[in-house]
């Protein structure tokens, strides 16, 4: 049963890519979406039915194969026509967490690096690139380029925030890359040229610059939000400037005042005499 | 996470110790149903039904879980532990707040 699955995903990528070149790239982009959404429904299923845990194993090798599969597609596309709507739109769910991430997705990065700095769709990638700050050396350049070039005020904005935010991770990171330790562990998981500059970079600069960047994006960008966010940027940028100033080890936290589910009212003073494990969870 | 936060709980039962949540989830009666199934016995804020609810947009938080670390003062002592370097942290401030034993005072 497994078996026949792996073999059913694999031809499903074959014959949807022969049909591919008679579709128009919208087209084509649609199709590439089904076929990963259709092999997220097969994997779904037969995830339920594995009994052991060598086919689930095999089950999510074949998911890795139809995801970087999927994503080589997305890339064909949008490199073929990159005049196009499409391009950017494939481009965008590469990167955005459409179909998940694999090694392929840092060739999209590049792409938007060399050819979309300026576009004015950019604000959801930039948004999006904080996660990929320490997998892809090239973040922060990427960010810095859109902030200089692209002379939208919402894309400037997002970049603004997302690499004070960049910025303020990597001053955390560097901190922990001068225990030569953590430095060895990290250079296995993380791309080796971004750790050596990690360690050569001042931490108390990259922060004291997270603070400007803080700064500039309530004085300039206040208004503006990310895509699907609640508050605006300001508010956000607000957050990371009271986190940095008053949230510290060492630092008085600030009184906490609510409810609980049943709707009744305590706060985190009633607990002062007390140990404290403040917790922020939430179930999914 | 429940299982460690249980025993967390259970072991400083009577101890100068609260583990408090800060819960992002969109509705009450999903938290309150969680708390039920998974014995979640120490208490949560609701924070509105969202992730960018009041407290934890005043707290910055943007990965979930995250922890603090309070002693009995109020004061921030750590962040982001889990697992044996939280308890080994609580440990330690409990510590802190027993009563040093007198030095003897030689005659």
């Amino acid at each position: 049963m497994i078996h026949l699955t792996i073999g059913g995903l694999f031809l499903l990528g074959t014959a949807a890519s022969a049909t591919e070149a008679q579709q128009t790239p919208a087209e084509a982009l649609q199709t590439i979406k089904r076929d990963w959404q259709n092999s997220q429904g097969t994997f779904h299923k037969d995830y339920e039915k594995a009994k052991t845990d060598k086919d689930r194993e095999k089950l999510y090798e074949a998911q890795a194969r139809e995801r970087r599969s999927c994503v080589r597609r997305g890339l064909e596309l949008a490199r073929e026509h990159p005049e196009g709507a499409a391009a950017f739109e494939a481009l965008e769910w590469i990167i955005t967490g459409g179909v998940g991430y694999c090694p392929e997705t840092w060739q999209a990065l590049d792409l938007v690096r060399r050819k979309y700095v300026s576009d004015p769709r950019l604000g959801k990638i930039c948004w999006h690139a904080r996660i990929y700050r320490l997998s892809y050396a090239a973040t922060e350049s990427l960010l810095r380029t859109v902030l200089e070039k692209n002379s939208h005020r919402n894309v400037q904005g997002i970049a603004c925030l997302t690499l004070a935010r960049v910025l303020q991770s990597y001053s955390q990171m560097g901190k922990l890359l001068r225990d030569s330790t953590k430095a060895k562990l990290y250079a296995e998981h993380y791309p080796p040229d971004l750790i050596q500059t990690l360690q050569t970079r001042e931490p108390s600069k990259l922060l004291k610059e997270a603070e400007t960047l803080y700064e500039r994006t309530i004085q300039h960008y206040g208004d503006l939000k990310e895509p699907d966010a609640k508050h605006t940027l300001g508010r956000k940028a607000q957050a990371a400037l009271f986190e940095m100033h008053h949230l510290q080890v060492g630092q008085r936290a600030p009184e906490i005042d609510g409810e609980d589910p049943d709707g009744r009212r305590f706060k985190l003073s009633d607990y002062r005499g007390k140990v404290v494990v403040l917790d922020f969870w939430g179930h999914w | 996470m429940y299982p460690h936060e249980r025993s967390l709980v259970k072991r400083l039962a009577g101890e100068p110790f609260a583990l408090l949540g800060v819960n992002s989830d969109s509705d009450r009666t999903v938290l309150k149903s969680v708390q039920e199934r998974e014995q979640i016995t120490w208490r949560s804020w609701w924070d509105g039904g969202s992730t960018e609810g009041p407290i934890a947009t005043q707290w910055n938080v943007s990965a979930w879980p995250t922890v603090y670390v309070l002693d009995a003062a109020g004061v921030i002592r750590h962040k982001g532990l889990r697992g044996e370097g939280l308890d080994a942290a609580v440990d330690h401030l409990l510590k802190e707040l027993r009563p040093r034993k007198p030095f003897k005072t030689i005659p």
